[in-house]
């Protein structure tokens, strides 16, 4: 198993690396389009910042059309960590509005401090997150104990999931995790989450 | 819930790993010393967030830090702040880019506290703590600076009022009278911070058993607890303190060890 990293040089990358090789696997730092090779069988799309400067980067690097094969047409796993999840959505309203990479068509908005009470943005720190109706190894001994490392100021919604997605409540309730086919997201840092989140990515590469 | 913390800090100067006693500073050992006879990663497992600092008083050595840094992070599976001599964006590019998720800024953001909005504006404001390390002189409170050297000019209430708009993440108020006593927190600080204070709070220092620490993580003003003596939480220290924690009805995580373990090398 080859688990290729997209680099596009945004936050901190040895974080995930470091999880993936815990686990054994082997990775490879993907710095453009030549490097996503067939042999890579899992891809992780991660980053820190901001979503129009990591669009950006993405497009400079010349990967996007790459990318849109191998996850839409060979059907190869992907797994999108925070602002990572976030890009695979269709669109944001950090700086401005940016399309994603619209992998999924759930749409990135930021935290509305109407429904924050006194709560802080960003929401920082450990969260549990609810399960919705689950029938697939991704989620699978993750329970109402099980916590995530979170930080992020921007949300995706919850529209188009029917079954297989988790969700956090922060002032109110987003979308802290999803699985559709091929394609997976977590709005928190599975590599930062102790137990839990290996777990998770452990699923996330053996769920066959 | 967003849950509370249990942080711990490692003490880094010139090779070597310290204990630390009211900012007096003890050689414990070196890096192979903190893997093998200190046994840090078990000891990782049961926190919630890593701080490590470069308290050296030499010409700060960034480039051996950030090697340290990389090596302590590589199984270890929260959130990790390096720390010690941050007073430029390069620097703090350098350690975020590399190794850290979060850096502590203290001296620069009295000397220069431009510098928190010339990172927070490249970084998110989350990407920064700031560190504030104290002593108590009678009723009074003064900060200090420089490894706990220099006392500020400004009135310690004026200082942390002003820190009140400054963009950064979370504050670590530190006490240097509690450092390493194993005493218990200083929670007579905790009344200088403005009610309107909105950025969540660190308190260090004096933590010398499970206690102290669940007596800091049930306070509510307090977000998170530190501690940085390496002796007081020995072995299952830390995870005697959890255990306390939940079985008094805390919503706080519960890491499973055995599983983490069990993880190791499993799709090799």
């Amino acid at each position: 198993m080859k688990v290729g990293i997209i680099n596009f040089k945004m936050g901190n990358i040895n974080s995930v690396k470091n999880a993936l090789e815990y686990l054994g696997c082997q990775t490879v730092i993907i710095n453009n389009r030549d490097h996503l090779k067939d042999e890579i069988s899992h891809i992780i799309l991660p980053g820190v910042g901001s979503f129009k400067d990591a669009m950006n980067n993405l497009r400079s690097m010349l990967i996007i059309e790459k990318l849109r094969e191998e996850v839409l047409i060979k059907k190869k796993k992907i797994l999108g960590i925070c602002l990572g999840m976030q890009l695979l959505g269709s669109s944001s309203t950090e700086d401005g509005f940016t399309n994603g990479l619209s992998f999924v068509e759930n749409k990135v908005t930021r935290f509305n401090i109407e429904d924050m009470g006194n709560l802080q943005i960003p929401h920082i720190g450990f969260n549990n997150i609810k399960v919705i109706k689950s029938n697939n190894k991704f989620f699978s001994n993750v329970d109402e104990k099980s916590n995530f490392y979170f930080v992020h100021s921007y949300k995706m919604d919850v529209e188009n999931f029917s079954q297989n997605f988790a969700t956090c409540n922060y002032g109110i309730d987003f979308l802290a995790a999803f699985q559709k086919d091929n394609i997976y997201g977590t709005q928190f840092h599975p590599e930062k989450s102790q137990s839990c989140g290996i777990e998770l990515i452990f699923n996330f590469l053996n769920n066959k | 819930m967003l849950k509370k913390r249990i942080i711990f800090t490692l003490l880094y100067a010139d090779g070597y790993f310290y204990q630390s006693r009211n900012y007096n500073i003890q050689k414990v050992g070196n890096i192979e010393w903190l893997f093998k006879n200190y046994d840090f990663y078990n000891i990782s497992y049961y926190i919630d967030e890593l701080i490590i600092l470069n308290i050296s008083r030499k010409v700060k050595e960034n480039l051996e830090f950030i090697k340290k840094v990389e090596l302590i992070s590589k199984n270890c599976f929260v959130p990790i702040t390096a720390g010690g001599g941050i007073r430029s964006l390069e620097i703090a590019t350098e350690l975020l880019s590399k190794c850290c998720d979060k850096i502590l800024i203290n001296s620069a953001a009295y000397e220069k506290p431009k510098i928190l909005e010339t990172i927070s504006k490249v970084f998110g404001q989350q990407s920064i703590i700031v560190g504030v390390d104290f002593k108590k002189d009678n009723k009074n409170f003064k900060a200090y600076i420089n490894n706990g050297v220099k006392e500020i000019d400004i009135n310690f209430k004026d200082y942390i009022d002003n820190l009140k708009n400054m963009p950064f993440g979370e504050i670590n108020l530190n006490s240097i009278d509690m450092d390493g006593t194993g005493m218990g927190l200083d929670y007579d600080v905790l009344g200088f911070i403005p009610h309107d204070f909105q950025k969540p709070i660190i308190l260090s220092g004096g933590c010398g058993n499970a206690k102290h620490i669940s007596y800091g993580i049930k306070n509510h003003k307090i977000n998170a607890v530190s501690t940085s003596n390496l002796l007081n939480f020995l072995g299952d220290g830390l995870k005697r303190c959890r255990e306390i924690l939940i079985s008094d009805k805390i919503d706080f995580p519960e890491w499973n060890i055995t599983k983490l373990r069990k993880f190791k090398n499993s799709l090799k």
